[in-house]
C-alpha cells in the first residue's frame, strides 16, 4: 500500500459518484486535455485510480468506481477518508438523482464521522442538456432533498458545497479551481498579493493559472466572471500552442549561441496580446508550472508604460512566490520530521 | 528601419570605462546604455555591462528607470525655463556641414548617476546610467562624443 502512504503527504481529493455519472470523464478532460467528446467512449473504471497534480500543494485525485461498496470491512475505506482533504461527489443531473442523494448522504455521515475537518463539495454534473431554467430547479431541488438526508441523519451542521458544472464548457474548471483553493493554505496571502498587484498595475482581473489543467490556483477578491476566465483560459491554450511550434529545433547544436543568448535574457514563457476594446493580455510564467494571466485596462494611458511596470510589479510578485513556496516548503519539512 | 546589430554594437562600444594617462585616474564602465524612445519611454536598444555582475540590472529594472527617466525629461524639456536644476547643457555641434543642438541632462536615480540627451531632431533618446563613482561631468563628455556616432539616427521619427 505504498501508494497510499505516499499520497498522505499530499493533500487528496475523493471522487465519488454513483456509476455512469462521469467522474472518469471530468479526470480525463480537466487533467489529460482529453476532448470531451472522446470521454464518450471511455470504458468503466473497475478499480481505484488516482492521479497526481502538482501545482503549488501537490494534489492527488483519486477516483473510486462506482459499484465499489466502499463499507466492507476489507476495503480500508477509513484511512483513506482520514487522509483526504475534500471528498467530491458527483451527481448525474440527466438521470433520476433520488439514489445518488441517498447514496451521498451515507458517504457525508461516514466521512463526517472520519475526518469533520473534510470539505464536501457537490458537482450537479452534465448540466449542458438542461435548459437555464431547469438548471436552477435541478439545483434547488438537490439542496433541499440533500438538506433533507442530512437533517434526517443527525448533521445539520455540515457545509456542502454545490457547483453546476458540465465537461463541455469552462463550468468543470471553475468549479475545480474553487475546490483545490481550499486546500491551498496560502492562499490567503496569494489573493492578497493579487489584489495589491491589480490595484498597482491597471489590471481588471488577475488569475494564477496551472499551466496544464488551466484550474486556476488564485484570483483577486473582484468576483470571477466566467467569460473572463474563459477569455484567460483560452489564452493560456493558444500561448503553449504557439510556443510548442517555435521551438528551436538546434537547440543542442549550438550550445554555444543558445548559452549566450540565455545568460542575456534567460528564456521565459511570456506572452502579451492586445484586443480591439483597449483590454491587453498578459501572460507570464511563474514558478511550478504556474502562469499569471492578467486582463489589462489602459484607460487612454500609454500602452507600453503600462506594461513596463507591471513586468516590475510582476517581478516583484514572482519573488513573494518564491518566498511562500520556500517557507511552506520548510514547514512541510518539518512537519514530517516530526 | 534601425539595424538592431548594429546600434546594439555601438551602444556596448559606449559602455566602456575612461581611463586616464595624465593623472591616475579611471572608471568604471558603465553599468548599461540605452536607445529609448521619447514618446513614451520603452526600449529600443540596450547594451548591460555583463563583467561586473553586481552593476548588471534586470531588463524589468532597466525598463522602468527607461521610464522614469524619459518622464523627467519630458517635464525639464516642455518647460526649460522653469527648470529648478543647473543639470542641464546646451550642447551645439557640426556634422556633414549642418548644425545640430541638443540638451543633455544629467540626473541622479537612487545610488546611479545618469545622463540623458535626445539624438536630435528625432524620437528618441540617448540614456547612459553609471554607478555614483563615475563624475557627472565625465558622462557629459561622454554623451557628446557619442552623440556624434549616432549621426545616422538624427531626424528618426517613430513610425
Amino acid at each position: 500500500m505504498s501508494t497510499e502512504e505516499d499520497s498522505a503527504s499530499k493533500a487528496m481529493i475523493l471522487l465519488m459518484g454513483l456509476r455512469r455519472c462521469g467522474k472518469s470523464s471530468i479526470c480525463k478532460v480537466v487533467f489529460h486535455n482529453m476532448q470531451p467528446l472522446d470521454t464518450l467512449y471511455l470504458e468503466s473504471t473497475s478499480s481505484p485510480s488516482m492521479e497526481h497534480f502538482s501545482t503549488l500543494i501537490d494534489l492527488a485525485v483519486m477516483e473510486l468506481p462506482g459499484q465499489l461498496n466502499y463499507f466492507e470491512p476489507s476495503y480500508d475505506s477509513e484511512r483513506l477518508f482520514k487522509s483526504v482533504g475534500a471528498l467530491v461527489y458527483v451527481i448525474d443531473s440527466q438521470d433520476e438523482y433520488m439514489n445518488a442523494i441517498t447514496n451521498l448522504a451515507v458517504i457525508i455521515e461516514y466521512a463526517y464521522r472520519v475526518n469533520p475537518s473534510i470539505n464536501i463539495e457537490v458537482l450537479i454534473h452534465k448540466v449542458d442538456g438542461l435548459s437555464e431554467d431547469y438548471k436552477v430547479d435541478v439545483q434547488r431541488d438537490i439542496m433541499q432533498r440533500t438538506g433533507e438526508e442530512l437533517l434526517e441523519l443527525g448533521l445539520d451542521g455540515v457545509q456542502v458545497s454545490f457547483y453546476l458544472t458540465s465537461i463541455f464548457d469552462h463550468s468543470i474548471y471553475e468549479a475545480f479551481s474553487r475546490i483545490v483553493q481550499k486546500l491551498i493554505p496560502e492562499i490567503t496571502y496569494l489573493e492578497n498579493m493579487l489584489d495589491n498587484l491589480i490595484q498597482h498595475s491597471k489590471i481588471e482581473k488577475a488569475f494564477l493559472f496551472d499551466i496544464n489543467s488551466k484550474i486556476y490556483v488564485s484570483t483577486d477578491s473582484n468576483p470571477v466572471d466566467i467569460q473572463t476566465y474563459e477569455v484567460c483560459a483560452e489564452f493560456v491554450d493558444v500561448t503553449l500552442d504557439l510556443f510548442d511550434l517555435y521551438k528551436t529545433p538546434n537547440e543542442n547544436n549550438d550550445q554555444a549561441v543558445t548559452r549566450k543568448a540565455n545568460r542575456e535574457r534567460p528564456r521565459e514563457l511570456k506572452n502579451i496580446a492586445e484586443l480591439e476594446n483597449g483590454v491587453t493580455i498578459y501572460f507570464r510564467q511563474m514558478i511550478r508550472g504556474l502562469a499569471l494571466v492578467a486582463l489589462i485596462r489602459t484607460n487612454g494611458s500609454d500602452k507600453d508604460s503600462c506594461l513596463t511596470i507591471m513586468d516590475y510589479n510582476v517581478d516583484i510578485f514572482e519573488k513573494g512566490l518564491e518566498e511562500i513556496w520556500a517557507n511552506s516548503a520548510n514547514k512541510q519539512q518539518a512537519l514530517s520530521l516530526e | 528601419m534601425i539595424d538592431s546589430a548594429n546600434v546594439k554594437a555601438l551602444l556596448e562600444n559606449t559602455l566602456n570605462g575612461i581611463s586616464c594617462q595624465n593623472v591616475p585616474f579611471r572608471t568604471n564602465a558603465l553599468s548599461s546604455s540605452v536607445v529609448l524612445s521619447s514618446k513614451n519611454g520603452s526600449i529600443i536598444s540596450y547594451a548591460i555591462d555583463n563583467s561586473n555582475p553586481e552593476s548588471s540590472t534586470s531588463l524589468s529594472n532597466l525598463k522602468m528607470m527607461s521610464l522614469l527617466s524619459k518622464d523627467k525629461w519630458n517635464d525639464d524639456e516642455s518647460q526649460p525655463s522653469e527648470q529648478t536644476t543647473k543639470s542641464c547643457y546646451q550642447y551645439q555641434w557640426n556634422a556633414k556641414g549642418t548644425g545640430y543642438k541638443t540638451r543633455i541632462y544629467t540626473y541622479e536615480i537612487e545610488e546611479l548617476h545618469s545622463c540623458l540627451a535626445q539624438i536630435p531632431g528625432s524620437d528618441l533618446i540617448l540614456l547612459f546610467v553609471a554607478d555614483s563613482s563615475f563624475p557627472y561631468g565625465l558622462l557629459v563628455l561622454k554623451m557628446k562624443q557619442a552623440l556624434l556616432a549616432f549621426h545616422d539616427m538624427y531626424g528618426y521619427k517613430l513610425g
